[in-house]
Formats: structure tokens, sequence, C-alpha cells
């Protein structure tokens, strides 16, 4: 008995317990971690010959040291399905730290590139952006070409006239031996039931073509009236709407708004091997702040973040992706007495969590439908515990019963393009109009009470409105979060580090979406770089521009 | 034997006489060989809207799992009978006794058979690349289906499932309902894209393995959100066409994986 | 030798007797055709209200026994052509009695089997469509102005050796026939009396017509066949395949004219002016031809076994040893060793035996027709099993009914005109005569 029972503690000892040690030991990501900075431009003049951008990456660490061997992966924002983060290839940097790759613009204008260093061992992982702008024509896909090109023009009239001419010699020969025979047919004799004889003499020549006059003439007619009736159709494709140019200021012009950035919680991390952590923020949108914790909405997979203490995203709860209670891509959410409402777009429902990611319910909201899908782009609470949603294809808001009953649409008409919703101190709801590039103020009952922002704004996102009734709004175009005064005044930009490099814009906030304002902490979540928490300094800072 | 002028007139007044009822004149009437781009009124509105897009579609078999969730998917969002398979996956046998599953789709080709041969241009390319089917002109000959290399053209024998009240707005780009005995087939779920939705299969498919890609921007990706940029990733990948041989040209790509290979293979 | 009067009126009394004292089962054949025909008709009605699903078609063979007989009737209607127009115009003068039934069953099969198309389609009201949007590269559209270009020319090619005839009704029945019934022969004889122009330009009209169905007949069948040739079906994707059809029909078309003559002679007692050796020439057409079409089927197996291209391998295995296997010996066995012999061999050249033979080829080519329809469809070009067809009860149905309505259509035709040609018997008989003058004439200087 006693053998048996050594036996077994020394299986335990040689097999269970390397695997225990190894994952206690496992490398966390401790302080221990060296900063790491990663620029990334386009080397002057650096295209090739089929317009492509060279795109340099260089990585270093804190202190300035090149770092090599480290795979970096280039992204590029697209919209063509919705906004993705679509990767561009990998490069690994070489001794001087810089990796490169080419870019090969498919459309002209602007271009938002992200580099990421996910991290290694005793690196902290890095990000970089980049605005470029190219003029290259937009790629046109060349189709392999369809059949033979000569023949396919010319068959039809071969076709047509080999029929034509068949038929012609049908006819031909029809009306000839008629004619033929009746010329020899005798005169009409007398019989008991009287019929119409073709008789001799009333088939002359003048005769027959005054008899096929007519029809030829209505064929002839009739062909090129058919020809064009069945030809209809097609004519020259409306000119392309030139897009809007922007009338908004640029960063530079506009005042910025004092405020401190306290933290920042970088999207990607990696695990000691270099591979990018599963509890990374891919693509994120969204954050609640409940009991003072903050909660991120990990739109790509589906799934809620939260910020640990040491300033880390810790995965929370997975969504059910293909099911009712699916997270992909959802980009609104709320909190509300101590829940997390967050609007789906997969089935247009409202998920109610608790902070744990405990589902409370699910709210399958019973909205009319519009013109286009149901597409929910910001969601609000009210004390009622009616829930607000911005229903941003069919330009609209809509409020529903908690039950997800249809109560109300607001702003039919007024707006284009609804985004981020939130309900001030005072009851009144704040809806990004971001098709007009400004933010409108709602009393409950659908009155348009302001509309602020139109000179300043250029793609407003989202809007967060604190106690004394500032406004602090999102904005994807300005790359900052526009602060405007209770009375509508603009008091200036937040924009974090504003580091330039090589001339062009490097913002912190590349991609500014879902805002929170609580005290004197506003917690912006930008897609691509993470969420930045900053400290509100300018309280007092009210008088004119700078 | 010589004509007189009377035999001569007598000949075109009756070839005029045919042509009122023959097929000839309207055969000159039509828009001759371009049949394969005829647009119906219905859709005459993309056409404005020029090349923007060039929709296709990118296939991971490393990750086909036979689930056939797309294909149920498919079905319930185009009200389908269970035997319209517009995505089909199938169970292969490769080369080195591997099975794999292998989902086809339309290959929405770009020198398409089925369109050549179709009498009435029922089945016609729109300004994306996408072949659509016009279920209010094709009389249900059935020779596309004969002719796609792919078997991807299915025909509604018995009178179609019916959706609820709200959908009756059956279009080319989103035939829901069917109609009985015409030819229906994967429409790249192009009404969807249009609206920032992506295709149902995509959408579906739970192991990610299905992309929608533009070949204009070159931008492909799945419904977990992994983008990339087309040409690299296809290069990257070895990706290949089915049937390349008989230069249909198709817009779907496949990404071989389990050791196999593909081209040349016999299906058993 | 010119017609005697005697002849002559012997000639018209035989023409003319169907039309006037048809016979006693007349009736009952023409009801019991009927019976066949309406039954078509009541299940065609079924598979309109309910769509082509009652058919035993599904996704994979999404053509059967409809396409099948399309193919088939419109095939067996080159009878006329082959004894009509090429016999006429090689001057073969014992085409003569032969050539009414031929150009008739000609006409009334071409009609049957450009229903089936129609039948065929999923919405058959849309027909109109084919000419409001037709397109140009499509096999269907040419198949569509083929047949029905040939439809026309062949009921020209009818009627006019037809307007004689109908002139000797007009003339031997008189207004006693019925008020209706005369008007109708007054009508289409236009005034014919019988004078060397009328002759002359109905001789013209006749070559000229004869010249051009040929053609045509050639290029009906050779659409038909592209409708299978345009894809790159196992089986369908052979270049030979417009010959290969334009022969079969040929083929079966002689061996259809074989039968109808057999069947309206033994009817209506036509033995004397059509003879064993009719049969016995139609006989040896039918045999070349056969032989023709065994060397083309071996030349279309012979270089797709040889090579062996995906889903040739599967097709061949199908057809020579599989499941299609029993049905392609026979038709080979059945339908082209067997019915050779029995024209070859001098003990079973009779009327019997080459109508016997005829009725074999017959059978065997519907049979050949579905075996190039159906089993190009059931070999998968993706990875999947062979599919199964069976045809249905409707399908059956309507094939039988077709069937039944080609007689049906002859029966009541010839109640209406002469089911010989008087005209033509005679037109060969003064060619005889002129012939035999001007040798004589140059044998006695």
């Amino acid at each position: 008995m006693r053998t048996i029972a050594a036996c077994l503690v020394m299986v335990f000892l040689v097999g269970f317990v390397p695997l225990l040690a190894e994952r206690v030991l496992a490398e966390e990501p401790g302080d221990a971690r060296v900063r790491t900075v990663l620029q990334v431009a386009t080397p002057a003049g650096a295209t090739t010959e089929n317009g492509g951008t060279m795109l340099s990456a260089r990585l270093s660490a804190e202190d300035g040291r090149p770092l090599g061997g480290a795979r970096v992966t280039f992204y590029e924002l697209s919209t063509v399905f919705g906004e993705r983060l679509m990767e561009l290839g990998e490069a690994m940097t070489d001794t001087t730290g810089t990796a490169a790759l080419v870019l090969e613009p498919a459309w002209p204008g602007e271009h938002s590139i992200i580099a990421r260093y996910g991290g290694g061992e005793g690196l902290e992982p890095a990000q970089a952006t980049l605005l470029l702008q190219t003029d290259a024509p937009p790629n046109m896909h060349e189709n392999a070409e369809f059949g033979l090109e000569q023949p396919r023009k010319w068959a039809p009239f071969g076709f047509g006239l080999l029929v034509l001419a068949v038929w012609g010699v049908l006819g031909l020969v029809m009306v000839r031996v008629v004619l033929g025979i009746a010329a020899d047919a005798p005169a009409p004799a007398p019989s008991a039931v009287p019929i119409r004889v073709f008789s001799r003499g009333q088939f002359s020549a003048s005769s027959v073509a005054r008899l096929l006059a007519a029809p030829a003439l209505l064929v002839l007619t009739a062909v090129p009236v058919g020809w064009f009736l069945t030809s209809g159709g097609g004519g020259e494709p409306d000119q392309a709407a030139v897009p809007g140019t922007s009338h908004a200021g640029t960063l530079a012009d506009l005042p910025a708004f004092p405020a401190t950035l306290m933290q920042s919680i970088s999207a990607i991390t990696t695990d000691a091997s270099g591979d990018v952590r599963r509890d990374s923020a891919d693509f994120p949108s969204d954050l609640a702040l409940v009991d003072g914790r903050v909660l991120v909405l990990d739109s790509n997979k589906g799934r809620m973040l939260t910020v640990t203490a040491e300033g880390k995203f810790a995965r929370t709860f997975e969504s059910n992706r293909g099911g009712e209670t699916s997270l992909l891509r959802a980009v609104a959410m709320t909190s509300h007495q101590g829940l997390l409402y967050i609007a789906a777009p997969l089935y247009g429902n409202v998920v109610v969590l608790e902070p744990s990611g405990r589902v409370d319910r699910v709210i399958k909201t019973r909205v009319p439908p519009g013109t286009r899908p149901f597409h929910p782009a910001g969601v609000a609470v009210d004390e009622r515990d009616n829930v607000w949603i911005s229903d941003s294809s069919n330009d609209r808001v809509v409020s529903l019963s908690p039950s997800g009953g249809f109560l109300a649409s607001i702003g039919d008409g007024d707006l284009d393009t609804p985004g981020g919703l939130a309900i001030d101190s005072g009851g009144n709801l704040w809806v990004v109009d971001s098709g007009h590039h400004q933010v409108k103020q709602y009393a409950p009952g659908g009155a348009l009470l302001t509309a602020i922002g139109a000179d300043q704004l250029k793609k407003p996102e989202a809007v967060a409105v604190d106690e004394s009734g500032t406004v602090f709004v999102s904005d994807a175009g300005l790359r900052a979060v526009a602060v405007f005064g209770s009375d509508g005044l603009f008091l200036g930009l937040i924009a974090g580090d504003q580091a330039g490099h090589n001339g062009e814009m490097a913002s912190a906030l590349p991609y500014p979406h879902g805002v929170k304002v609580a005290s004197d902490r506003l917690y912006v979540v930008d897609r691509l770089s993470g969420v930045h928490v900053f400290r509100l300094d300018g309280a007092a800072v009210r008088e004119g521009e700078r | 034997m010589p004509l007189s002028r009377r035999e001569v007139l007598q000949a075109f007044g009756a070839a005029a006489l045919f042509l009122l009822t023959g097929e000839a004149g309207r055969a000159l009437m039509r828009r001759g060989g371009r049949g394969s781009s005829a647009i119906p009124a219905t859709s005459r509105a993309e056409a404005k809207e020029a090349t923007e897009h060039q929709w296709a579609a990118v296939v991971d078999l490393r990750r086909c799992d036979g689930c056939r969730y797309c294909t149920e998917a498919c079905q319930s969002t185009h009200y389908l009978p269970k035997e319209m398979e517009w995505i089909k996956v199938y169970e292969v046998e490769a080369e080195n006794g591997n099975q794999f599953f292998m989902p086809r789709l339309c290959m929405q080709c770009e020198n398409p058979p089925c369109l050549k041969v179709c009498p009435v241009a029922a089945t016609y390319k729109n300004s994306e690349g996408v072949i659509l089917v016009n279920q209010d002109r094709c009389i249900g000959c059935r020779l596309c289906m004969a002719a796609c290399p792919y078997e991807a053209r299915y025909f509604n024998f018995r009178k179609p499932p019916q959706p609820p009240e709200d959908f009756q707005q059956p279009m080319p780009e989103f035939p829901v309902p069917q109609r009985l005995g015409t030819v229906g087939k994967c429409v790249l779920c192009v009404h969807y894209i249009k609206e920032g939705r992506l295709p149902a299969c995509v959408e579906a498919c739970r192991m990610d393995a299905l992309y929608i890609a533009d070949l204009n921007t070159r931008v492909m990706t799945n419904r977990s959100g992994e983008t990339y940029e087309m040409s690299r990733y296809l290069r990257e990948n070895d990706a290949f066409r089915l049937k390349e041989e008989m230069n249909t040209s198709p817009r779907v790509w496949y990404v071989a994986g389990h050791g196999q290979r593909l081209k040349g293979e016999r299906w058993s | 030798m010119v017609l005697q009067h005697d002849e002559k009126v012997q000639l018209e009394a035989a023409a003319l007797r169907p039309i006037t004292r048809p016979g006693e089962y007349y009736w009952v054949v023409v009801g019991g055709l009927s019976v066949l025909v309406f039954a078509a008709a009541v299940a065609y009605l079924q598979q309109l209200k309910e769509g082509l699903g009652v058919t035993g078609l599904n996704q994979r063979v999404s053509w059967g026994f409809y396409i099948g007989d399309m193919v088939f009737f419109i095939g067996i209607s080159y009878g006329g052509a082959m004894t009509s127009a090429i016999l006429r115009l090689t001057n073969a003068p014992w085409r003569a009695p032969l050539s009414r039934i031929a150009e008739t069953m000609a006409v009334t099969s071409v009609l049957v089997g450009a229903v089936f198309p129609l039948i065929d389609m999923g919405r058959p009201e849309r027909m109109v469509y084919l000419f409001r949007y037709g397109q140009v590269g499509s096999p269907v559209l040419w198949d569509v102005v083929a047949v029905n270009t040939y439809l026309i020319a062949g009921a020209i090619f009818l009627y006019l050796p037809l307007i004689p005839d109908i002139a000797v009704c007009r003339d031997r029945l008189g207004p006693s026939t019925g008020k209706w019934r005369y008007l109708l022969y007054e009508r289409l004889a236009l005034g014919w009396q019988g004078t060397e122009q009328q002759k002359r330009v109905l001789a013209w009209g006749t070559t000229v017509v004869a010249i051009l169905i040929i053609p045509l007949a050639v290029s009906v069948h050779s659409v038909l066949a592209f409708l299978f040739g345009v894809t790159s079906r196992p089986g369908w994707d052979s270049t030979i395949f417009a010959p290969y059809f334009v022969l079969g029909a040929m083929f079966s078309g002689v061996a259809t004219v074989i039968i109808a003559v057999a069947g309206f002679r033994w009817a209506y007692h036509l033995e004397e002016y059509i003879t064993r050796k009719h049969f016995e020439y139609l006989g040896y057409i039918m045999m070349t031809l056969g032989a023709g079409y065994g060397y083309f089927m071996f030349s279309e197996y012979m270089t797709e076994g040889y090579k062996l291209h995906e889903g040739a391998r599967d097709m061949m295995e199908l057809m020579i040893v599989g499941r299609l296997a029993p049905f392609m010996w026979l038709f080979g066995i059945g339908g082209l060793v067997v019915p050779i012999l029995l024209v070859a061999l001098p003990v079973t050249r009779n009327i019997f035996g080459i109508t016997t033979a005829a009725v074999a080829v017959l059978a065997a080519m519907w049979l050949k027709r579905f075996l190039i329809v159906v089993p190009g469809l059931a070999e998968p070009m993706m990875p999947t099993p062979l599919v199964i067809y069976w045809p249905s009860r409707v399908e059956i149905m309507i094939t039988l009914g077709a069937v039944a309505a080609i007689p049906l259509l002859m029966m009541l035709f010839f109640r209406l005109f002469p089911i010989i040609s008087i005209f033509e018997i005679e037109e060969v008989a003064e060619e005889d005569a002129k012939r035999t003058a001007e040798a004589l004439h140059q044998a006695v200087p």
C-alpha cells in the first residue's frame, strides 16, 4: 500500500509539478519591461515605379537604442466593409531598428497607416500612426475578356442577315408560286356557293406594290422605333458626387483645452514569446464606468475588457458571437445603475450585462423598420430606464421602453447619420449629428434645443456631458476631443501628444471614438491606440479664443 | 434565272411581310452581342455608381470544418428550399488521403459560361462584377445550369418558401422570395454589402474561413474583423482558383490547407 | 411511261379513298390516340399548376425526358427532308408515292417536337421574351429561330406539291363534300388548272424550297446539338456533336418514314403503289445511315476514351460497363447491328423485316437521345456522387401523348388531303417518258 502511494506521489511530482511550476513561474509582463518607441514615416522621395509608397518604421527603446530583429506589422484603416484594420504586411527591423514595407495605395486620398510592434521579451509593445495623402488614381481591377470581341460584335448582324435571307427566299417562292398559279386561273365560274376566287388581272405589279406598300412602310418605321424602344436606358452615368471638403480648421489652428494625459493603455499587449495576447483590444470602440472600473468594448472580437490596476487590459467576458448576446462589432455602450447597456448590431438587440459579464437580460428592440437596416451607433439610458438608440442608417434616434417596445422617434429630417448619445444632468439628450458636423441637444419630447460645433467639428463620433454641462465630443477628423461649454462656446481640443514626425500628423488619438467623463477625468477610447485617461485642468479657462 | 423588276419588288415585299412576323427583324433590333451587360430596369440605378467596387471572395480551406453553418445561413436569409445550396460544402478526399471540406459559392466568373448561353439575358453582370439573375425575365430553360462548370446554379422546381409580409421586395440583388420556374444562385449578398453588412455565409462561418473582398481597393475581410490586403495575402498563401483551365476567370480564391494540392486533382 | 387515263383514275381513287371512306377502324384509332393526347394535356396542366417539380428532374439532372423528346421528334422529321427533298433533287423516281406521307410526317413531327421546349420551360408564359429580349449568342434562340424556320419551310414544302392534289379534290369531290371543305379546297388550290405555265412555276418553287430545306434541316439539328456542345460537360464537350446529331436525325427519320409508310400502306390498302422495292430502297438508305452513325459513335468514343480527360473516364465506365451499360448495349445491338443485318440479309429483306428493323431503330434512337441528355448531366463536374434520374408519371404521359399525336395529326390530315401525291407520280411518269423517248431517239437515229 505504501509503495503504491509512494509511486503515485512520485508520478505526481515528476508529472505535474513541472507543469505547475511552469505556469506559476511563467513570465508575467511585469514592470521590468522596457518601454519602446515606434515611429513610422515615409522617407522623402520613396515611391516605387507603380505608384507605391515606402513605409518605414523605426523601433527603438526608451533610451534611443535601436531594436533589431523585431516584427512590425503594418495596418491601414479601411472603410470598405465597415471600419476595419487591414493588415498590409509584416516586416522585421534591421540593425538600425528600421522595418520597411511598400504600400501600394488602391485609392486616392487619405490613408491612415498604423504600425504595431507587439512587444517582446522584456520589451513593451508600441504603436505608431501615420496619415498619408496619395493621389494615385484608384485601382481599377481589370476584368478578364468575355468571349471574343469581333465575333460578338458582328454575329448578330450576320445572324440577322442569314435569317432574313432564308425568310426572304421562302417568301419569294410563296409569292411567285401563288401569283404564277393565280395568273392562269380561270374566270370565276358561277357556283352555288359565293366564293371569292383570285382572278386574273387583279394582281398586276402596281396592285401588288400598293398592297405590300402599307405593311412595308409599317415595318420600315417599326424597326427603328423598336430599336429605339428596346435600347432605351443605360445613359451616361451621373458624375459621382465630389466628396465635400471639410470646412473645419486644422489641428494647428484650434486652441488646446488644458488637460493632462494621465494614462494610456495600449491596445496591443504580447506575451513572453512575442505573440499578441488574447487580452489585447483589437479594435475597441466604447467604454463604460461602473463602480470605479473601466470596461472597454472590443468590437472586433465581441468581448469586454477591463483595465487592471497595473494599467493593462484584462479579458472579462466573451460574448456568444453568433447568438443574441453577441457583441460583435458593437460600437455603443453605456452604463446605468451599475449595469452595462450595449447596442449590438448583429440582431439589433440591446444586451444588458453585469460588470462581471453575466447577462442580465437581452432587450429585443421592436423598432419599426426604416428603409435601411437598423444600425445602432449610440446608446443612452435615461432615469426612467428608457433606452435611446441612434439608428445611424435611418437618420433617426429612437427611444424604447425598458422591455424594448418602441416609444418615439426623434430627429427625423433633422439628423444625418447620428452617432453617439449622451444624457445630461437635466435629462436632455445629446446626439452627435455626424453628417452635419454638429452635436444637437434634444428635449425628451423631441424638441431641438440647441446645435453646436458646426464650425469646429469635422467627423464627430461620440459625446459625453459632465455635471456642469460641459460637452466633450470625440472627433475622428480632428483626431482630438473637442470641448464645448454649457453655453455652446468652443473651449478647445484635447489631443494628447502631438509630436509630429517629418511634418506628418502623429496624434496620440488617431481615431477617437467612445468618450465618458466622470468628475475631472475624461476617458477616451481610441480605436487604434487604446484607452486614454485625461485629467481635466482647465475648468476655469473660459475667456474667448486664443 | 433572271429576275424581272416585278419579281424583285415581289421579293422585297415578301421579305418585308415576313419581317413583320419573323424573328429576323428583332434580331437586328436588339443590341447586338452585349446581351451579357443588359441591365434590367430594376437595377439600372446601380449602373450609375460605375465600378467603384469589384466584389470577390476568398475561402480559407485550412479553417473550414464542414459545419455547413454557411449553407444554413444562406438558406434562411433567402428563404430557400433545402435542395438549393447556393453555397455548398463538398467533402473531398485529397491525394494524400486527407479529407477536407470545400465550400463552393458562385464563382462570379469574369468570363462566365452562364451569361453566354442565356437566351433572354435574364442573367447579367452588374457594374460591380457580380452575376445576378433577374427572375422577372428568366424563362426557366435551364441551359445556364448545364453550362456552369461549378454546378452553382439552382432551379425552383416547386413553389419556393414564402417569407413573412415585410419581405415582398424581390430584386436580383436580394431575390427573396424566389420565383417558381426560374433559376437562382448565390448573389454574394450584394444587397447586404451595400448596406454595410457582410454576406450571410461570411457572417455565419464560425471558423472565420470565408472572406469577402473588393478587387479594386484590394481589401478582404471576414466576420471577426481579420482584414488583409488581398494581393499580398493571396500571393503569400499560394491561393488558387477552381477549374482555372476552363478560362472562366472566377473571382473566388481558395487557400489550401491540410497539405493537399488541388490543382489537377481528381475528385473521388 | 405516261399514265394512261384509267391508271390515272385508279390512282386518284386510291388517293382519295381515305378522304371519302376512311374505314371502320378509323374512328377507333383516332379516338384511342386522342385519349392519349388528352391525358398528356391533363398531365401538362398539372405541371403548369405545380411547376416542374412534378417531373423526376432534380438540381443536377435538370434536363430529362422533355429535352430528349425534343431532340428525338425534331430528328425524325428529317425523314421528310431525306425522302422528299434529297430524293427529289437526285431524281429518284421511286420516291413519288412516299413523298406525301414523308412530308406530312416531317411537318407533324417538327410541330410536336417544337412544343417540347415550351413544355420544358419553367415559365412558358414568358416565351414572348425570346422575341423581345432574345440574345443572339444563345443556343436556345438559335433553336427557336431554326426550328420555326424549318417548320415554315417544311409546311411550304408540303403545300406546294399538294396544290395540284387539292385541285383534284376540288374537281373530283366537288361541293358535295360540304360547304366549308369545298371552300377550303377552292381557296387552297389557288385556281390550279394544270396549265404548262402553272406547272413550270410550281416545279420551280418546289425545287427552290427543296434546295433550301436541306441546309435548313442541317442547321436545325446542328443548333440542337450546340445546345449541348457549347457546355463543358464530359460527354457533351465534343466537336463532332453537330454532324453526329444530324446523321442521327436522318437515320431515325428514315426509319420513321418506313414505319409511317408501312402503317398507312396497310391501313389504306396502298399496296399497289407502295411496293417492296420502296421498302428495300428505304432500307438501304437506313442501313447506310446506320453504319454512318455507328462510325460517328466510334470516332467519338475512341478519341474520348483514349485520352480520358477528367470526367471522361467515369462517363465511359458508366456507359460501357456501368449502370447505363445495358441501355447502351441494347442500343448498339438492337438499334444498329440488328437492323443493319435485317436489311443486309436477303432472307429478312422484306417489308416485314425492314419494318421491324425500322421499329427497332426508332426505339433505339429514342433511347440514345436519353443516353446523351441524362448522363451528361448526371456525371458531376464537382465532387458529388453520380445522380440518378427517373422519369415521373407526368413525363411518361406527355411523351406518350406526343408519340400518339403524330399519327393522330397525320390521320386527320389524310382525311382532308390525298395520301398519295398524284401530282408527283404524274410528274415522275412524264419525266420517265421523256427520258425513254430521248433514249430511243438516240438509239435509233
